[in-house]
């Protein structure tokens, strides 16, 4: 049986939003690297251009909130929003804990778009949370 | 919350992934109810209790039943 056909198609719909954030991501981080840094692109457009790697994290978040909907096994529903907090407490967490470090203490600066990235680790993390305490990963580890 | 579901599974010669078709859910969300880590919502309850064709109370064991098969 295919990959395709196995996977449930609240899932497979997951994956293939997840493919094409990641392309937009992807995409406008390189085309932000090539006219902005390397070819000197300024005003509006260059603002835009800069803007758009950290708008498609936006994307991610969507495409959780649509997991959570369609998904139809209600104990996998709970997993999810479980994932989600704990990848949430994590990455809030670490971002206010850093800023008041920077705040009192001669630490380095850290920039901002790690905070969603760490986020993104933080997904991993509440995985292996359901996994220990739930008994399984879920579906999206 | 304790339940009769390995019970009742095992006299139906019914695998967990076999209760699972029959509910539409996954062979983990058995397991997590089987087990007690995962109380199911009512309209879950009631479709476990049409599939086993009993009450929701003969397979989910309320808290006092819960003591006194502990005692």
């Amino acid at each position: 049986m295919s990959f395709a056909k196995r996977t449930k198609p609240e899932k497979m719909r997951y994956l293939v939003r997840i493919a094409v954030a990641m392309v937009i991501y992807l995409g406008s981080l390189f085309a932000a690297e090539i006219l902005i840094e390397d070819r000197g692109m300024t005003g509006p457009l260059a603002y835009m251009l800069a803007a758009l790697p950290g708008l498609s994290f936006a994307a991610i978040f969507w495409i959780f909130v649509r997991l959570i909907v369609e998904e139809r096994d209600e104990f996998f529903r709970m997993l999810y929003v479980r994932q989600i907090l704990v990848a949430t407490g994590l990455a809030l967490t670490a971002a206010a804990v850093w800023g008041f470090l920077e705040t009192y203490m001669p630490v380095p600066h850290v920039r901002a778009f790690w905070w969603p990235t760490i986020w993104c680790f933080g997904l991993g993390i509440g995985a292996i949370y359901n996994k220990i305490t739930m008994g399984t990963f879920g579906e999206c580890a | 919350m304790k339940n009769r579901l390995r019970v009742l599974r095992a006299e139906r010669e019914w695998s967990q992934q076999d209760l699972a078709d029959r509910l539409d859910v996954s062979r983990q969300s058995v397991n997590a109810i089987e087990t007690g880590k995962y109380d199911p919502s009512l309209p879950l309850a009631f479709k476990l209790a049409d599939i086993f064709g009993l009450a929701i109370e003969d397979i989910f064991l309320r808290e006092e039943e819960q003591q006194a098969a502990a005692e």
